[in-house]
């Protein structure tokens, strides 16, 4: 890709969240967590509903998923 | 006839113009959203009581279609700047109060939702000593971080940094390009142990070294970090931070009493060569010519510590102090700002090199001489400086005085007095022969009606009260 179409104010984007630092991250991850805390309650009332057990399986696989975003948050600190 | 104003181009939602002396600026309808969020907050009104937002009110009346031939969603006026003026032309001081203005401004938005979505600090504009945050196009909805930061980084806080951690002085980097100066080279001009000055790491080169690896598209990343949880509270905290870092950010001693950073003209009022017999008659003369007729602006060439700007202040609505010193107009800031004065702009600049048109089409940000129409002129002590030591030519600085206009005081050192044989000194003798009293006098006849003159009581130097004749 030529240089000329990369925008250099993606990198930026990302330092300036760098640069808020502890506080930053500290934030970003208690959200991710209220997110991820959110995200669980809503399957176990599904789970309640259903009552299959493949779809513990199923919430497990979600779970692993959503982990990179607050893997992410935490790192940034 | 409604002109747009060529250095607001870039926003496609918002663009300002001069139409019938008022300063207006339309928005499209997205603005216009943005514009009708805005005034409904706290904030907004706040920052405007407290002068640090320019007053901005709805305009009725009729408006020109949009650059782009549409019709403006809505239109607003502004309180008109009375001089504009360009960070590359700010001391130290100046560019560090407009970034914690901008950061104070972006803070409140955010407590309310709002953001800026850009950073430059092309964004403030001084009344005076007073830094005013102009870019009202500038607020939109907070989403996620900071869009302004590389901008800001680029335009405040690099120049800064780098003069306060270099020593280098940031006019002539930020004149030598519109959009400032990039993490990549300001990571350059930082080795060794440089790096771990306040600040360098993380905003300087993490910056730079993010810059080149992060190949995503701007919205990506931002739609990534947004799912990531990094909300307006990120952007909160990057404020707070630069907001902190900018704050303890100083060249030298300059913030302490025990100021032992010198310059060539910081200590020119006690070591200049007039005695007080000749101050007094000088500050008689001044007062008398500025007086009888009060002035909208006074230009003060070669202001120094701003002596003769402070007593023009008191005869003119306004007043421009420009000195090439940085070091002496810096000092003349914080004084003029910790005593409040909103009349006195001081600016850094060699008269020899004025700012001329930068940007695109050499039009985005105006030449010092068309945005500074004086009413009268002070140019004291200044004529040996540009014909001895800068070879200007005595008739050009005469033709150079006669384009600001209308009237001036212009002081003549002859050619025995102490100070302008000391620059002779520094030439090769016989050069400045036409360096005379009675030459400079055939030219400003030419040019100028003298009103009045007097030779100062040590006799060495002439003032001339004199007009512009086509003024």
């Amino acid at each position: 890709m030529s240089l000329a179409y990369l925008d250099p104010g993606s990198g930026s984007l990302i330092a300036s969240v760098l640069v808020g630092g502890a506080a930053a991250a500290g934030v970003a991850a208690k959200q991710a967590r209220a997110r991820l805390m959110r995200l669980g309650r809503r399957r176990k009332g599904e789970e309640l509903e259903v009552q299959a057990e493949d779809e513990a399986t199923t919430a497990e696989a979600a779970d692993a998923g959503a982990e990179p975003s607050d893997a992410a948050a935490t790192r940034d600190g | 006839m409604p002109s747009y104003e060529p250095g607001s181009f870039r926003d496609p939602d918002s663009a300002v113009f001069r139409a019938d002396g008022k300063v207006l600026r339309g928005l499209s309808g997205r603005a216009a959203d943005d514009w009708d969020r805005l005034r409904s907050t706290a904030f907004f009104a706040r920052l405007t009581e407290a002068g640090k937002v320019v007053r901005t009110t709805p305009y009725e009346g009729e408006a020109p279609p949009s650059p782009r031939g549409e019709p403006w969603a809505r239109v607003l006026e502004h309180e008109p700047v009375p001089v504009i003026s360009y960070p590359y032309e700010w001391p130290f001081a100046m560019l560090r109060e407009a970034a914690v203005l901008q950061l104070e401004v972006l803070l409140a938005a955010l407590d309310e939702g709002m953001s800026l979505k850009d950073g430059t600090a092309y964004n403030v504009q001084f009344v005076g000593s007073r830094p005013v945050f102009i870019d009202i196009g500038s607020f939109e909805p907070a989403a996620g971080p900071w869009p302004g930061y590389r901008q800001f980084c680029q335009t405040m806080l690099f120049p800064l940094l780098v003069q306060a951690h270099l020593g280098v002085p940031f006019q002539p980097l930020l004149r030598g390009a519109v959009d400032g100066l990039g993490a990549s080279d300001v990571a350059g001009m930082f080795s060794g142990l440089r790096r771990f000055r306040k600040g360098v790491l993380r905003n300087v080169l993490l910056h730079a070294y993010l810059e080149r690896r992060v190949t995503s598209a701007a919205e990506a990343v931002k739609a990534d970090l947004r799912s990531s949880g990094f909300s307006v509270e990120v952007a909160k905290a990057t404020a707070r931070k630069l907001l902190d870092l900018v704050r303890g950010l100083e060249v030298g001693k300059r913030g302490s009493d025990a100021d032992d950073e010198h310059s060539i003209w910081s200590d020119y009022r006690t070591t200049c060569s007039y005695s007080d017999a000749d101050a007094k008659a000088k500050h008689e003369f001044v007062r008398a010519a500025l007086e009888p007729q009060r002035s909208r602006l006074v230009l003060d060439l070669g202001a120094n510590d701003g002596e003769y700007s402070a007593l023009a202040a008191e005869h003119a609505d306004h007043v421009v102090a420009v000195d090439a010193d940085e070091k002496v107009v810096d000092l003349l800031y914080r004084r003029l700002r910790a005593a409040g004065n909103e009349k006195v702009l001081p600016l850094v600049m060699n008269l020899v090199d004025p700012s001329g048109g930068l940007g695109w089409r050499n039009r985005e940000r105006a030449p010092f001489v068309e945005r500074v129409r004086p009413d009268a002129t002070l140019a004291l002590a200044l004529v040996h400086h540009l014909t001895i030591a800068a070879n200007v030519p005595l008739p050009e600085v005469v033709a150079w005085l006669a384009d600001f206009g209308g009237r001036q005081v212009v002081e003549f050192p002859h050619h025995d007095d102490v100070q302008v044989k000391r620059l002779l000194a520094n030439k090769p003798a016989g050069l400045f022969d036409d360096y005379r009293r009675e030459t400079f006098e055939r030219l400003l006849a030419e040019r100028f009606r003298v009103l009045r003159q007097e030779t100062l009581p040590g006799g060495t130097r002439t003032l001339y009260l004199v007009e512009a004749v086509d003024a």
